[in-house]
Parts: C-alpha cells; sequence; structure tokens
C-alpha cells in the first residue's frame, strides 16, 4: 500500500494534491498479525437502503466519540461516509436496497480509517474524477465532498467483485 | 425531516427540520418544486432546525434555485447552523446561494427581486 505522498502502482493524479490509486492486487485493511493493539476497531454490515443513512451516522458518531478527533474534522468524516454510501446506493447497487456494504472503522492513535465495502458494479475511472464544484448543477457533489472531507480516499478496484474505498482522517496532532 | 409552509408579507416560507439526506431530500424536493411555479417564484427556506444535510439535499436545494431563476424569481436561504454552513462551503455553494442569517433579511432581499 502507498504511503502519503507516494503512487501506488497504476494510481491516476487527479490535480496537484489529490491521488486516487488502484491497488494491483487485494489488499486486507487489517492484517491481525500485524496489527497495532492499540487500534480499536469496529464492523458494521447493512443494506444499500437510503433509509439506513441515519442509523448509520449514528453508529459513525458513537464510534468517533472515543477517538480523539475534534468535532468538526468527526462531522466532516461523517459527511464523507455517508456520501460515499450514497454512491454504493445509487450508482454500485443502482438503487437496489438489498445490497450487501460492510463499513469497517479503526481508530489508530493517529488517524481514523474507515473502508467502505460493496459487491455491486464498480465505478469507472471517469466516475471518480471529481467534477469542478463551481458548476451550478444539482447533482455530483458527492465525490468533491468526500476528497474535501477525508484527508484520504481510495478506491480499490481490484477486487473480483465490487469496490472498497479506504478513508483516512488524520488527527489534530499528526497533522 | 419536517416541513412546513407559512407566508410572510406575501411570500412563502418552508420551514425545514430534521436531517435531510438520501432518504428525505426526495420528500423536500416534492415540496420545493410543490410551492415553486410561474405564479410563486419568490421562496424563503428556512433551514435553522436542519442538523445536517448531505449532497442529496444539497441538490435538491440547487434544483429549487433554478426552478426559482427559471421562473424570475428567487430563492433565499437563512438561518444556518454553523455546522451547516460549513458544509455549504465545503460543496461551495456559498457564494451561489442567497444565504441571510435571519429570516427577515431573507424576506427584505426577495422583497426587492421580481416574481409572484
Amino acid at each position: 500500500m502507498a504511503r502519503m505522498g507516494e503512487e501506488a502502482p497504476g494510481a491516476l493524479r487527479f490535480g496537484q494534491d489529490r491521488v486516487v490509486e488502484w491497488y494491483h492486487s487485494s489488499h486486507s485493511v487489517v492484517d491481525p498479525s500485524t496489527a497495532d493493539p492499540g487500534t480499536r476497531r469496529r464492523s458494521l454490515r447493512l443494506q444499500s437502503d437510503p433509509q439506513e443513512s441515519r442509523g448509520l451516522r449514528d453508529r459513525i458518531r458513537a464510534f468517533l466519540a472515543d477517538s480523539g478527533l475534534g468535532e468538526q474534522d468527526g462531522e466532516d468524516l461523517v459527511l464523507a461516509v455517508q456520501e460515499a454510501f450514497t454512491n454504493i446506493v445509487r450508482h454500485a447497487y443502482d438503487g437496489a436496497v438489498d445490497g450487501e456494504v460492510e463499513i469497517r472503522l479503526e481508530d489508530h492513535p493517529e488517524h481514523v480509517e474507515i473502508v467502505l465495502r460493496d459487491w455491486g458494479r464498480k465505478p469507472g475511472p471517469e466516475d471518480l474524477a471529481p467534477r469542478e464544484p463551481e458548476e451550478l448543477r444539482p447533482g455530483g457533489r458527492g465525490l468533491h465532498l468526500i476528497h474535501r472531507c477525508a484527508d484520504r480516499a481510495e478506491w480499490d478496484l481490484s477486487l473480483e467483485e465490487g469496490t472498497s474505498l479506504r478513508l483516512v482522517k488524520n488527527k489534530e496532532a499528526a497533522k | 425531516m419536517k416541513v412546513e409552509q407559512r407566508t410572510v408579507k406575501g411570500i412563502p416560507v418552508l420551514d425545514v427540520s430534521g436531517d435531510v439526506d438520501l432518504s428525505t431530500s426526495p420528500d423536500l424536493r416534492r415540496r420545493l418544486l410543490e410551492t415553486l411555479g410561474p405564479a410563486s417564484s419568490r421562496l424563503v427556506v428556512n433551514l435553522e432546525d436542519v442538523s445536517y444535510m448531505d449532497s442529496s439535499g444539497l441538490a435538491t436545494l440547487v434544483e429549487a434555485f433554478q426552478s426559482a431563476r427559471g421562473h424570475h424569481g428567487n430563492l433565499a436561504l437563512c438561518c444556518l447552523s454553523q455546522r451547516l454552513r460549513r458544509i455549504f462551503e465545503l460543496a461551495r455553494l456559498d457564494s451561489v446561494f442567497p444565504i441571510h442569517e435571519v429570516e427577515s433579511d431573507a424576506l427584505a432581499f426577495l422583497a426587492e427581486e421580481p416574481g409572484g
């Protein structure tokens, strides 16, 4: 996995400061053999139903309450997760409400990491290219918000089925 | 989410409360587009009691704003919480909408605008 500032193999660069990485081998988010024992984890499973949105946000907030992430950073991350969930509902599962969604939360000493996994249709690179936010059109702001609200947003398109999106928010002291 | 409508000095005001997200924005969209039309193209949306909004809510407001402008009117937002204002800033919509601190300013702004 590429570190901040490095490019993963096959990475596409969007703009000066943002790299969207395509991993060519599947990666495990949590490897128990190397996992930091100080890391707090939680896993959620839900369906791709818009009605899950409120409960999802509440559960993310409950997890973040003990993370040490500031209130604004925490709410920004909640918004990023909501936007990622919206994309899964609308695009990966085309509005079907029974698609499977797994969300893994990890509270590391210096950052919080949230991975959203679906088993629906993969986005194409053109779908992940952020649009100009100044454009006055109703839709298309979700991706922009994901990039604004998370310090890192990486899509793994190499999975046999579906997609995972890794969101990272650094804690204040680590910035 | 709840949406209630009242009229102040001939201008409709929608009071929105709760969370505007993927599951509730279709209802807000319906209410906004019902209110706006050739005969009523000015609208204040009071967001004082909105605690959360995502891109589907923002898209709904952009669509209503375009509808009002299309009918030669305007749409003004007021009373955004600090958090909501940040969401508009993150989406770079804070300079697109007329946003007022208090409802009376939004009403005064629209009173100067054309439209029914």
